[in-house]
């Protein structure tokens, strides 16, 4: 880890202050970097603690409880596990396999559950849409035939044509606010577990 | 000894470290003048300063040294104030002691 990857990781951990707040910090710990020395940068970092330490002190004193950020919760896990002997964490992965697969395919589950109730909101939005439309035309055929059925089937087709717009906006709400919010979450989570690997 | 002083004691030296230079001074020299005095971790002085400047006893200003702006820190008007006050109320608190350490029979 260098100063930069540090601050980028303290910026991070301080997820619920305000941007001021932020800046603040991040500004004292690069000053105080650069006034140790940045060639003792490993020395002033096991001093310090690392980033997450740093930041819990911040936030303690804030008033905002770190463990208030299910991101850096899920974290401080990760990490927690790195200081694990090998063996050991390997033998709790396999002890604990009967629990945590049965969760990872409920949550699996879950999220095709979710997957499949959305596209079947769209599927049945454009059905309704299209059978409001066949609705309207083939009243409008009728109408010439025999003009009360035709005004009838009219009536019905307006009436499902609403009934297609309230779908097709509740559609246009899942698009445009839930799914943009689980790909950012899907993207932390990814980072997290990733580009820790990694290194 | 250092172990059992509180929050009050430790703004007190800070005020005090920052109050020593006219032009005042920054992070990491307040967090070193500090460790001489007293035994805290390297992180626990940023939450205290950052607190003491949002109650207005100390203010910021940035100023270059060395090709880049560091920032530094000086005692206000009001942290002047309440370092006296911080002063006062120890200098009771030492005649008290030294007078129990080091006088003679108490109520004499």
């Amino acid at each position: 880890m260098n100063k930069r990857e540090f601050l980028l990781a303290l910026h991070e951990e301080l997820g619920d202050l305000t941007n001021d707040e932020k800046s603040a910090a991040i500004k004292y710990y690069s000053d105080y970097i650069d006034d140790a020395g940045e060639e003792n940068f490993d020395k002033i970092l096991a001093e310090l603690g690392g980033p997450s330490a740093v930041a819990a002190t911040i936030l303690e004193d804030s008033g905002v409880s770190p463990k208030s950020n299910p991101v850096s919760q899920i974290k401080g896990f990760f990490d927690s596990l790195n200081d694990m002997p090998k063996w050991l964490l390997i033998l709790i992965i396999v002890l604990l396999s009967p629990l945590w697969l049965t969760l990872f395919a409920s949550a699996f589950s879950v999220v095709v559950g979710v997957f499949s109730v959305l596209l079947a909101l769209f599927m049945s939005a454009f059905a309704i849409t299209l059978s409001s439309l066949a609705l309207l035309g083939s009243g409008l055929y009728t109408l010439i035939v025999s003009p009360t059925a035709g005004l009838f089937l009219i009536g019905i087709g307006v009436a499902v044509l609403g009934l297609s717009l309230i779908l097709i906006m509740t559609c246009v709400f899942f698009l445009r606010t839930i799914i943009p919010f689980c790909i950012k979450y899907i993207k932390q989570l990814y980072n997290m577990i990733f580009k820790k690997g990694a290194k | 000894m250092a172990g059992t002083l509180g929050g009050a004691t430790t703004d007190a030296i800070v005020l005090s470290i920052v109050g020593k230079e006219e032009a005042g001074t920054y992070g990491y020299k307040i967090t070193q003048d500090v460790r001489s005095v007293i035994d805290v971790s390297e992180s626990t002085l940023y939450p205290v300063l950052r607190r003491l400047q949002k109650d207005g006893f100390l203010e910021t200003y940035d100023k270059e040294y060395g090709g880049r702006n560091r920032r530094y820190y000086i005692l206000t008007a009001l942290g002047r104030i309440c370092l006296d006050e911080h002063l006062k109320s120890w200098k009771e608190y030492k005649d008290k002691m030294d007078n129990v350490f080091f006088g003679g029979k108490l109520n004499e």
